[in-house]
């Protein structure tokens, strides 16, 4: 299983979109979560360690991977395999923005 | 005689017991009622924060859409906006710490803070919205709901 960490990535999770500053949540799913999905692997992420996270960055990392077009086997997969010490809500909190995003594609 | 000895020293430890309880119970209550406090004027500063950006998207739209400031506008929101989470995560680990001094009165406002994390979230996607920073104040309300004080020092005897 490869192990992501969001703390490798950045302490400071930023803004939803690239273009309103570095470390966005696109960034993140872009260059570190997809090329990840990419290699076939079964992925887990840690969120552990950094500063603190927008719901705009958690938003469009994980639940952007619907609009993505990644398919929701893949997706659900990394829902299952979040961690976090320091705030347990967050892994609620993004599957709850995966199935949001799940639901809105179906309809 | 040797009754009434035994009724004394019995009233004593059972007076001593009592104190010692009620002394606890008040530190205990104090403390929430600190973190409540500390949670409330986070909450105050986060909307006084969000006020000031408001402002300044106002004050600096027009001017976003030159290209060559638009770059430093979006820095100067990222900046607020991490000082912003900051602040929520802050707010979280507060009522984790309420909920820790007493499980039974006070569980984690877990919904209403994602909503109140939600709503931050949705107001720095677009600023220019007439109803993000109502978004923020209104969960903002709602979380203090939450703070329900305790005017007495109750008897938990199945603690």
């Amino acid at each position: 299983m490869k192990i992501l960490r969001v703390s490798d990535f950045t302490k400071f999770p930023g803004p939803r979109h690239k273009k309103f500053g570095d470390f966005s949540g696109e960034e993140f799913r872009d260059t570190v979560l997809i090329p990840a999905l990419d290699e076939g692997e079964e992925v887990k992420v840690c969120l552990d360690d950094v500063m603190g996270y927008g719901s705009s960055f958690l938003e469009e990392a994980f639940a952007g991977l619907i609009r993505k077009n990644i398919p929701i086997d893949k997706v659900r997969m990394i829902a299952n395999n979040l961690e976090s010490k320091d705030d347990p809500c967050l892994v609620s909190e993004i599957r709850g923005y995966i199935e949001d995003e799940i639901k809105r594609a179906k309809n | 005689m040797i009754t009434k000895i035994l009724l004394v020293i019995i009233g004593a430890l059972v007076a001593a017991g009592l104190r010692d309880y009620h002394q606890k119970q008040k530190t205990k209550v104090d403390t929430i009622h600190a973190l409540m406090d500390k949670a409330e004027q986070l909450l105050n500063e986060i909307v006084s924060d969000l006020h000031g950006v408001d402002e300044l998207v106002l004050r600096e739209t027009p001017l976003v859409r030159n290209l060559k400031n638009r770059d430093e506008f979006y820095r100067l929101l990222e900046r607020r906006r991490l000082l912003i989470v900051a602040k929520e995560t802050y707010l979280r680990k507060i009522f984790t710490e309420i909920h820790r001094q007493d499980k039974k009165i006070y569980p984690i406002p877990t919904d209403k803070l994602n909503n109140l994390k939600k709503s931050i979230g949705d107001f720095f996607d677009s600023p220019q919205s007439v109803n993000s920073l109502a978004a923020v104040v209104a969960n903002k309300n709602d979380l203090m709901i939450s703070f329900h004080r305790q005017p007495f020092i109750w008897f938990n005897f199945w603690l």
